[in-house]
């Protein structure tokens, strides 16, 4: 890895600079019909050490991919600034941002539409060091070869063929090896595994994880399963409506989430109680979120998941929470967080 | 027998079985060769009782599904062994017996809510269509009442302004709700889902999972829920059958399958499964390469080539159908795990090198 002397950095302390961070990022989109706009990201803050993994978890529709395209300039953010080892992305363009852009990769859901099903694999892996000139000839098949070993795949067996005679699974391996082509610094996986069946979905977690601690990459890690980003980060970042409601390494937010919707996230995930199966029999149990996120374009005054929030007060609908620290790297964005004086009170919500 | 599937249901002659699934084999031809998608699957399923079918993709449960409900293509397939439902054999039926049952004896919800609904008509009228279908003496004015009935059943929020919406303005975890409403309209006496909440947020995945757990109590329906995801099965069904390669590997009453697993399959499913009370970065215990193909079955023991535990005989021979220890609970396995707690499959078994083609 090459060292980079923060140059040019904006805070004189001497914490480290971060792989990855965002500050006080916002996406809008220019809404259709009234002319309005739709705010998809709004005041994201976070940032990413070198070799560690930020999970990002929400529902379908909280901003979590519009965030992972703003941290790869696809469009830049409307307000706020993305830095990669220090550097501002969003001040950068042409040729500077492309060659920013080299040093970080999206991996996508479903990998079979993010391949082109008339080129074959070897031309697939090699096309983002062919663009960048990077190598060719011989060479270049080695390299190929090397990042399809290096995925679990055999090269002499896959070179040749074309993504149908591939599984999902295969697929996802497949965009992974391409992704590391360039050797990049950071890989941003945009729900690389809900495409995939559990068993699989195991292999690709191992998979990445593997990558990251033998590579030294620093991983983005975007899932709407709690369970899945619990196991693969470092760091999670719990995103509802736009909005990161909070952040914490991951065993704290699993022992200790301080956000309602972070605990009702972790009871959603099923099979939990697999031990006491009968709950259901006698109607104990009951999904722990009713109703739908709310429309981006109309989010709710206030905290935004006062709606769906079983705590939610009047100061909710009016006061919008400040992300606050509830611990050592522990941030909640409540008025009534679940904090470790409380834990009665969220038995009896539950119950 | 035909007629006698036209006779109330609560004939006391029928007794408590609702379906009979006995050797029951799909086969598809391709060209010349033919293969067993589904292979000889036997089941029995309570009135107003649940099971969960959970396999891989390409085990076979969905074929299994659409061969009960009569959805299979018309030619290159062929089926074999008996289907009952309320006492009626299904396997020999022709097309136009079949669509009087589809509805009222036994209905279906797909994955995918998006396309299993006319993206160009309105939620009220496509639920309308269905209560139409099924009783055809009713007026305008019923239909609609009926229809807004059953999306309260469904549990949709304001059901009067849901009724004028088009499918693509409502949600995932909404649609899948109409698609619900769709199939109880009939109202049947089997309701199978087919991977209904894959396509879902986990948040909205607990309420419709919920929600068919409540359905099938409130209308004393049976359920069958097929998933990838044993996770999503477990403590929702009374029964669970796991599928491996066309073949039911374990099956048994829910608690059983879970407390007492048997077939290393089963438990390699359950450990590949993400926990949440491990630390971060834990290597998770993946199930080493994929099913077979139908069409390259291996001989013995379809698990053996990815099994932790497989041994000579395990390639050699198919293991029988054996009983456990508790009733109803059966597996195939020369050597099942027993009662003890077995710990998760050693760390060698877990290979990205496994997809090797």
């Amino acid at each position: 890895m090459t060292e980079q002397v923060p140059l040019v950095t904006a805070e004189p302390s001497a914490v480290p600079v971060p792989r990855l961070s965002a500050e006080h990022v916002s996406v809008r989109f220019s809404g259709s019909r009234k002319g309005g706009t739709l705010t998809a990201v709004s005041d994201v803050s976070f940032a990413v050490q070198p070799g560690e993994t930020l999970g990002l978890v929400g529902e379908s529709g909280c901003g979590k991919s519009s965030l992972a395209r703003a941290i790869m300039q696809l469009p830049p953010p409307a307000i706020g600034q993305v830095r990669l080892d220090g550097t501002d992305l969003t001040s950068l363009s042409g040729e500077s941002l492309r060659l920013a852009r080299s040093r970080m990769h999206l991996i996508f859901q479903d990998p079979i539409s993010s391949l082109n099903p008339r080129r074959n694999i070897a031309s697939i892996v090699a096309e983002p060091a062919v663009v960048w000139g990077r190598s060719s000839g011989e060479q270049l098949r080695e390299l190929v070869d090397q990042n399809l070993e290096a995925v679990g795949l055999d090269p002499d067996d896959t070179r040749n063929r074309r993504p149908r005679q591939f599984s999902g699974g295969q697929c996802q391996r497949i965009c992974i090896a391409r992704a590391l082509i360039l050797e990049p610094d950071l890989i941003i996986c945009d729900e690389p595994v809900s495409a995939l069946d559990v068993s699989i979905q195991a292999q690709i977690l191992n998979l990445l994880d593997r990558l990251r601690r033998e590579r030294g990459l620093t991983l983005i890690f975007i899932s709407h399963d709690l369970a899945v980003v619990k196991n693969v980060s470092d760091k999670i970042a719990v995103m509802y409506l736009g909005r990161i409601c909070e952040v914490a390494d991951s065993d704290t937010l699993y022992r200790r989430p301080a956000h309602p919707y972070t605990r009702a996230l972790i009871d959603s995930i099923p099979g939990r109680d697999t031990t006491t199966r009968n709950s259901a029999r006698d109607g104990s149990r009951r999904a722990p979120l009713s109703g739908e996120l709310p429309s981006a374009a109309r989010p709710p005054s206030g905290c935004r998941f006062r709606t769906r929030c079983p705590r939610a007060q009047a100061v909710c609908a009016e006061e919008d929470p400040a992300l606050l620290p509830a611990g050592a790297g522990h941030t909640v964005a409540c008025h009534f967080p679940l904090l470790d004086s409380s834990h009665a009170t969220r038995e009896e919500i539950a119950g | 027998m035909s007629a006698a599937a036209g006779q109330p249901t609560a004939d006391p002659g029928i007794g408590p079985q609702l379906l009979a699934v006995r050797d029951l084999t799909t086969r598809f031809v391709i060209g010349r060769r033919e293969f067993a998608a589904v292979d000889g699957v036997s089941f029995s399923l309570d009135r107003g009782t649940s099971m969960g079918i959970v396999g891989e993709s390409g085990s076979g449960k969905s074929v299994l599904a659409r061969t009960i409900m009569g959805l299979l293509p018309g030619s290159g397939v062929s089926v074999s062994g008996s289907a009952h439902l309320n006492g009626t054999e299904l396997v020999a039926m022709t097309g136009s017996q079949r669509r009087r049952l589809w509805g009222t004896a036994i209905a279906m919800v797909f994955q995918d809510p998006l396309t299993s609904l006319n993206p160009v008509m309105k939620i009220g009228n496509q639920v309308g269509e269905a209560v139409r279908a099924h009783r055809k003496r009713l007026d305008r004015s019923e239909i609609g009442r009926q229809s807004l009935r059953l999306l309260e059943t469904v549990q949709v929020p304001d059901p009067g302004r849901v009724a004028g919406l088009y499918p693509h303005e409502l949600s995932g975890g909404m649609r899948q709700r109409v698609a619900i409403a769709i199939a109880l309209a009939g109202d049947p006496d089997l309701l199978i889902a087919d991977e209904p909440t894959t396509a879902l947020d986990v948040t909205i995945q607990a309420e419709i999972l919920d929600l068919l757990e409540a359905l099938q109590a409130e209308r004393a329906m049976s359920v069958i829920l097929i998933s990838h995801d044993l996770a999503v099965v477990a403590g929702r069904t009374d029964q669970v059958a796991v599928m491996y390669a066309g073949k039911i590997v374990e099956r048994g009453p829910t608690a059983a399958v879970f407390d007492d697993t048997q077939m290393p399959y089963t438990q390699a499913l359950l450990n590949a499964v993400p926990k949440l009370d491990l630390p971060s970065h834990t290597q998770l215990a993946a199930i080493d390469g994929r099913p077979p193909r139908p069409d390259s079955i291996p001989a013995g023991c379809r698990f053996a080539p990815r099994c932790g535990y497989a041994q000579p005989r395990c390639q050699a021979e198919a293991p029988p159908i054996t009983a456990g220890k508790r009733a109803g609970h059966e597996y195939s396995c020369w050597y099942p795990l027993g009662s003890r707690a077995v710990p998760a499959a050693d760390p060698a078994h877990e290979l990205d090198a496994g997809s090797r083609a």
